[in-house]
């Protein structure tokens, strides 16, 4: 599998499923007489004709290098990457209930164990100064609207 | 020319407000940082502070990510210069000459040249800026929706054409980007489409979400293969950083030439600072009388560059004002932030809010001369920043990129978009399909969609109506040259380098 090869076929199958989308989209008798399928047509016929020709082309090229995602040879990096997501999911689920400071603390935290592992201190500084600083200037300085959450009252400010 | 003089002084009147100052400083110094660090560009530095908008007015939201965005454009060239690595792709250029000149002993000179020459750059483009947004604007309102249709038409295109890499991938990139921003509820028929069922894509992808996912968190996945470079910066041999005599004497022609090149390639769509610094480069060698210096330590070569890199953040502010098209990555993000403000730029923008055009015109100036004052005395000290770990650096723009994030509209959902985004963004980089081209689809594909639909719809459905309007038919013939030229674009300026 190559670099092209992959893209294409990529392209080609959200192409596809793009199409398939397009034909559900309802249509009324209301509106422009264009009608809201129109574009996304126009839009598949791209896809798929872009993704079909880069096959093509891939198919035909005299050197072919191999492509990888590097799951195993970059482990490391997919992990951290899946972990980073995961933990950006989970902030967002309990940010409003701990409140800004308490969640982005953990979060820093998390985020920073990933990629400065090992320096416990160091993550434990850096994400307390970020979820105070960030809260001070965002909230107390530019009035911008933070969730307080359990902290509630005991803010005194 | 006096209504010109009368907005620029009401353009001055905005942007010498002491908060604006203070925010051209802020944003200016922040942009430089950012800039400076290997991997990080101007788009990721305006993605990542798009929060310190949030609670200004429109046009010192405006004015701070401009500072920004020059400030990274004065900064991109630091890392070029002392430790050979880029800090994007627009800075690659000053890494043939910057780096042997540092490397000969003479690295004062070369970060002195690249601030002069960044700042003569900045001036030019300011001037051309002032004289070209208003005709602009007003040919501009003339457009009626075929014209519109083409000219995006030509802006995606021509961001296809120029962004570098496969003009087929650019062109799969752009039907992602179409795909994402026709998900949601129809704003013309009423008809909800590609929802999946999810009710939270009833309302659309908020862009300036997924911008942040492959700006800066996908940025940031990029670098997580290499948390443990470490870059030797040894700033006692940087010397007195300023320019001799000599120096000036050879660098000012290629900074006069690299203003207005770098200008009109930035106003072109997609093309960008790589692209005019590679031009400037390729001219400043063929008109040198040592073209064997070249990548040697030739000041000229990093003197015209530099200018032109600056020139063409200022061009890509031409697109972005009166056309409210994203000339560049990084106007991609501004057009996000100010529509979230409210403000949507574009040629009624002069005529709604000359305070807000014209403020940011103006404080370009302004930004200028205090950039120039920030990078030659703070040269050293801002050197040092390059020592900083990824491993400190990185956490922190997840860090400012979530919260940026939550701001958008304080929804949970987006946090799981983002994240999407940013590993999207992380596998289209992997398989080289170009970012640019996507994110502009996105950003104008409601507008497209629209522009396309009504101008039909005044046809009686007949598509003739796009080469029948002679505007339209002209757009439409300049995106088919710009696919053209792309075919020989790459072989033609590697060999006039």
């Amino acid at each position: 599998m190559t670099k092209n090869l992959t893209a294409g076929i990529l392209a080609l199958i959200l192409g596809i499923a793009y199409l398939v989308g397009t034909f559900m989209v309802p249509v009324y008798e209301a509106g422009d007489q264009v009608g809201p399928r129109a574009f996304p047509f126009l839009v598949s016929a791209i896809a798929i004709v872009s993704g079909a020709a880069l096959i093509a082309k891939d198919l035909r090229a005299a050197e072919r290098p191999a492509f990888s995602w590097g799951f195993s040879a970059n482990r490391g990096v997919w992990l951290r990457i899946l972990a980073v997501m995961a933990l950006g999911i989970v902030y967002g689920l309990v940010l409003d209930w701990l409140g800004y400071p308490i969640a982005t603390f953990f979060f820093m935290i998390g985020i920073s164990e990933l990629i400065n592992d090992g320096r416990h201190l160091q993550n434990l500084a850096m994400a307390a100064i970020f979820s105070v600083v960030t809260f001070v200037v965002f909230s107390l300085i530019l009035n911008l609207s933070l969730p307080r959450g359990i902290l509630g009252d005991i803010l005194p400010f | 020319m006096e209504s010109i003089l009368h907005n620029l002084g009401l353009g001055f009147e905005v942007a010498l407000q002491p908060i604006n100052i203070m925010w051209i400083v802020i944003g200016g110094l922040l942009g430089t940082i950012i800039g400076m660090l290997p991997g990080l560009g101007p788009a990721t530095g305006v993605a990542v502070l798009i929060p310190l908008t949030y609670g200004m007015n429109p046009a010192t939201a405006l004015i701070t990510m401009a500072a920004v965005y020059y400030g990274a454009m004065f900064g991109g060239s630091r890392a070029s210069i002392m430790i050979n690595t880029p800090g994007d792709a627009s800075a690659i250029v000053s890494c043939f000459d910057g780096y042997p000149m540092a490397k000969s002993g003479r690295a004062g000179s070369a970060l002195a040249t690249s601030a002069i020459a960044s700042f003569i750059g900045g001036i030019v483009g300011m001037a051309f800026l002032v004289f070209f947004t208003a005709p602009v604007a007003d040919l501009a309102l003339k457009f009626g929706p075929a014209e519109k249709f083409s000219l995006m038409l030509f802006a995606l295109t021509a961001t296809i054409t120029l962004s570098e890499g496969s003009v087929l991938k650019g062109f799969i990139a752009m039907a992602f980007g179409f795909m994402l921003a026709t998900i949601g509820i129809d704003g013309q028929s009423g008809a909800i489409r590609f929802t999946m069922g999810i009710e939270s894509l009833q309302d659309g992808i908020d862009f300036l979400v997924i911008m942040i996912g492959f700006y800066a968190i996908a940025e940031v996945f990029k670098n997580l293969s290499s948390l443990d470079v470490r870059y030797d910066v040894d700033s006692k041999s940087i010397g007195r950083v300023w320019m001799s005599g000599e120096d000036f004497k050879r660098s000012l022609m290629p900074m006069l030439r690299g203003g207005p090149l770098g200008f009109f390639v930035g106003v072109l769509p997609g093309a960008g600072g790589t692209i005019a610094t590679f031009l400037s480069y390729a001219i400043e060698k063929s008109v040198s009388k040592r073209p064997k210096e070249f990548g040697k330590g030739a000041i000229e070569g990093l003197a015209g560059p530099e200018s032109a890199n600056n020139a063409c953040s200022c061009g890509a502010l031409v697109p972005l004002l009166t056309l409210g098209i994203p000339g560049s990555g990084t106007s991609a993000v501004m057009l996000g932030a100010l529509m979230m403000l409210g403000v949507r730029p574009g040629p009624v923008l002069f005529e709604m809010h000359p305070e807000i055009a014209w403020g940011v015109i103006a404080s370009m100036l302004a930004g200028n001369i205090i950039l120039l004052f920030i990078n030659l005395p703070l040269a050293v000290p801002l050197v040092q920043l390059l020592k900083t770990p990824q491993r400190i650096m990185l956490p922190l723009i997840v860090g400012m990129a979530y919260m940026g994030t939550y701001f958008l509209n304080y929804s949970s959902f987006d946090f799981v978009l983002v994240s999407i985004s940013a590993l999207a963004g992380y596998m289209l980089s992997k398989l080289e399909i170009p970012i640019p081209p996507l994110v502009l689809a996105l950003i104008l594909g409601g507008m497209t969609e629209q522009s396309f639909r009504n101008a039909l719809t005044i046809a009686n459905g007949s598509p003739a109506i796009f080469v029948t309007q002679p505007i339209s038919l002209g757009f439409l013939v300049l995106a088919a040259i710009s696919l053209v030229y792309a075919l020989k674009r790459h072989r033609k300026l590697m060999q006039m380098i």
